[in-house]
């Protein structure tokens, strides 16, 4: 009993720290809840950077979709405007309760939000046609949570459905950085971890593109692109499929 | 190839591999 309240105990951290976060920053400058606290310009490309590259990936309108840590309703939102029906669930109160309030602001009735871990049997088999998880795996710490959240992320997939997964990565990792470091606590994974669990689980990787080589290719007259390196990068497929071995084989 | 060479190469390796960033991993169901 010691033993799993222990394991359990970073998401009571985690809970905390965002139902934190959304009571200081959810009403007033909401993309500080959930991004950087520090810098609007941050903010701003991190939002824009991760809708764009989301953007290409989805095919939206008429489809169940389910965001995954959705937070005060960034993405869920933008996804609302274009999907049937969207379910933004995150693990804290506070974050649920700013994302309802935006949505009712902004008078969207198709997106609904709910607290929910990620881990528990909450929604039916293949009842949403896209999943989108941004930002949220690497604060799955425990291993056996990790595993549990990506088995219900495909549980609750269609078949022939989209699971899309931006998130951040160590090429060498797993990394364990503790509540101090920035971030906080979470677990910087290989990308190689994360497919595996998802290929077990029937699922076929279809694009694996970093968030580098998209700016690059987008902002081609920046002044890292028309370096030497930045040329080399931008110069190579945006979005490799797996089987033609493309230039975003990061994994 | 001397010892300081190595060391060089071992070094360059690091340095030029990415060692941290965001990706976007996209999975279709097939089964």
């Amino acid at each position: 009993m010691k033993a799993d309240e222990t394991r359990h105990s970073y998401k009571h951290f985690h809970k905390e720290r965002w139902n934190s976060l959304a009571r200081e920053f959810g009403d007033t400058k909401p993309l500080r809840a959930m991004i950087a606290r520090n810098s609007d310009l941050v903010n701003y490309y991190f939002d824009n950077i991760t809708k764009r590259i989301l953007d290409r990936s989805l095919r939206l309108p008429q489809k169940r979709v389910r965001d995954l840590g959705c937070g005060i309703g960034r993405l869920t939102l933008w996804m609302a405007r274009k999907a049937q029906h969207v379910t933004g669930v995150d693990i804290s109160e506070e974050m649920t309760r700013v994302a309802r309030s935006r949505a009712a602001s902004q008078g969207l009735r198709n997106a609904i939000f709910q607290v929910y871990d990620g881990t528990t049997l909450l929604y039916d088999n293949a009842s949403f046609d896209i999943i989108v998880c941004v930002g949220v795996l690497k604060y799955v710490i425990d291993e056996e949570d990790f595993a549990r959240v990506i088995g219900e992320m495909c549980r609750t997939v269609v078949r022939g459905g989209q699971i899309a997964v931006i998130d951040e990565f160590d090429y060498g990792g797993p990394v364990k950085l503790s509540e101090e470091d920035l971030g906080g606590l979470s677990v910087l994974r290989r990308p190689t971890d994360y497919i595996s669990l998802f290929e077990n689980h029937g699922m076929e990787l279809v694009e694996q593109c970093s968030m580098l080589r998209y700016r690059l290719q987008n902002r081609g007259r920046t002044l890292l692109a028309r370096l030497p390196l930045g040329r080399f990068i931008a110069a190579r497929p945006l979005v490799a499929r797996r089987h033609d071995h493309g230039g975003c084989a990061d994994r | 190839m001397t010892m300081a060479d190595v060391r060089i190469d071992e070094v360059l390796r690091h340095r030029v591999k990415p060692m941290r960033g965001f990706q976007l991993l996209s999975f279709v169901r097939r089964t």
